[in-house]
């Protein structure tokens, strides 16, 4: 399988909320978007997703998340098959509560479930944080190494790749990147909602 | 000790702040664990390994079930015993047998789960709402409940032909588990 990017932000300029291109998940508040990073602000849940493009429904998300050693309250994470009207999305975070390591968590019509929990050294230089699902499977991994091993799910099947963070003063993210799995050697063209050719949607068939 | 399962009580509230997690996991500083949900049902099945005296601690607790740790050994004579107590959960478990291995009952186990998570995130719905119980014919269901389970089955590329009559509550989730067929059902590196 193989990474088709479908979208980037590298949170340039100044924007708060953070809206262009991102819509975010009802009842959470939207990132603030501010010299290349986008974070969060104390006291507020942010769970907001690229909503420019369509993603396929076996779909990454990764930041390279910034100083990331969140404490207290502060989380960050990267999310997919996020949806807003159903409060919808698959999330891997780093938490200050848990300042070595982090939750994969899961909305799912309003409704908040964690299903791992691991410990790594999450330390503070800039890494890449990813999250992608395939059919059921969830991987989560943190500079290049898998944690949390593979996660079988079945509750959402489509939706946006997206960014969480949680009263993120630090760990927040950097050059964002979102996009589908396809198969190597294969793909198709992006589907672009704006001005782009249009996608055809493939249905993977197996759940 | 090596990595096991445990199916567990869920907790908290499913807020922002207060996120459904299995019990007594998430007080245990620094352990690992992996969780599967029941969908709106109370119950995880979790993957996690624990220090002898970590296990000891909460298997005494009498709301947790730990699996034995051979997954491909028979259940043999504890048969009735797992039966009993996948149905105080809700989870129907008639067809296990004395020669089936645990690794076997539980992917059926995580089948059903499975499609339970589907029904939630398809159409917001628990199984066991009020009144619901394990022998509830389909056609005594409400219709929006019968109309989602066939929708949450369908989504899942599943034949829906046990969906419908008299068929019970029972014999669906059965007929939805037997139908995720030979791949692998993953949960913290244990494969069933």
């Amino acid at each position: 399988m193989a990474d088709e990017t479908v979208a980037t932000d590298d949170f340039t300029g100044d924007e708060d909320p953070l809206a262009t291109n991102w819509e975010t998940v009802d009842w959470f508040t939207a990132p603030l978007k501010t010299g290349g990073y986008a974070k969060g602000r104390s006291n507020n849940n942010h769970l907001a997703f690229w909503d420019a493009d369509t993603f396929e429904d076996d779909q990454y998300s990764q930041s390279y998340c910034s100083d990331a050693t969140p404490t207290g309250s502060q989380v960050v994470g990267v999310a997919v098959r996020c949806r807003d009207a159903t409060h919808d999305g698959y999330m891997a975070t780093v938490c200050g509560w848990q300042n070595t390591g982090g939750v994969v968590q899961k909305w799912v019509q309003g409704e908040n479930t964690e299903l791992s929990y691991t410990g790594w050294t999450v330390g503070t230089a800039e890494k890449l944080f990813r999250i992608q699902v395939e059919g059921t499977t969830i991987k989560v991994f943190w500079d290049g190494t898998q944690y949390h091993g593979d996660i079988t799910d079945s509750s959402l099947t489509e939706g946006y790749a997206g960014i969480y963070c949680s009263a993120a003063k630090t760990g927040f993210h950097n050059s964002w990147e979102g996009g589908n799995i396809v198969a190597a050697g294969g793909g198709h063209p992006t589907i672009k909602r704006w001005g782009g050719v249009p996608g055809m949607a493939i249905n993977r068939g197996v759940w | 000790m090596a990595k096991r399962l445990y199916i567990v009580p869920k907790t908290g509230t499913g807020g922002m702040d207060d996120a459904y997690r299995p019990k007594y996991f998430t007080d245990l500083d620094g352990v690992s664990w992996n969780a599967m949900d029941y969908g709106l049902e109370p119950h995880f099945l979790v993957a996690s390994e624990l220090t002898t005296d970590q296990h000891s601690a909460l298997v005494a607790n009498a709301d947790v079930i730990a699996v034995p740790a051979n997954l491909d050994a028979q259940v043999g004579t504890n048969r009735d015993a797992v039966v009993d107590a996948l149905e105080t959960l809700n989870v129907p478990a008639g067809w296990v047998t004395t020669t089936m291995t645990y690794r076997k009952i539980l992917k059926i186990v995580a089948a059903i789960m499975l499609f339970a998570q589907r029904l939630h995130g398809h159409a917001g719905l628990r199984i066991f709402a009020s009144g619901i119980t394990l022998s509830t014919k389909f056609n005594q269901l409400p219709a929006n409940v019968r109309t989602k389970l066939i929708e949450t089955a369908k989504s899942m590329n599943f034949d829906t032909s046990s969906l419908s009559g008299t068929s019970t509550v029972r014999q669906i989730l059965k007929a939805m588990a037997d139908q995720w067929g030979s791949k692998d059902i993953k949960i913290g590196g244990i494969v069933l």
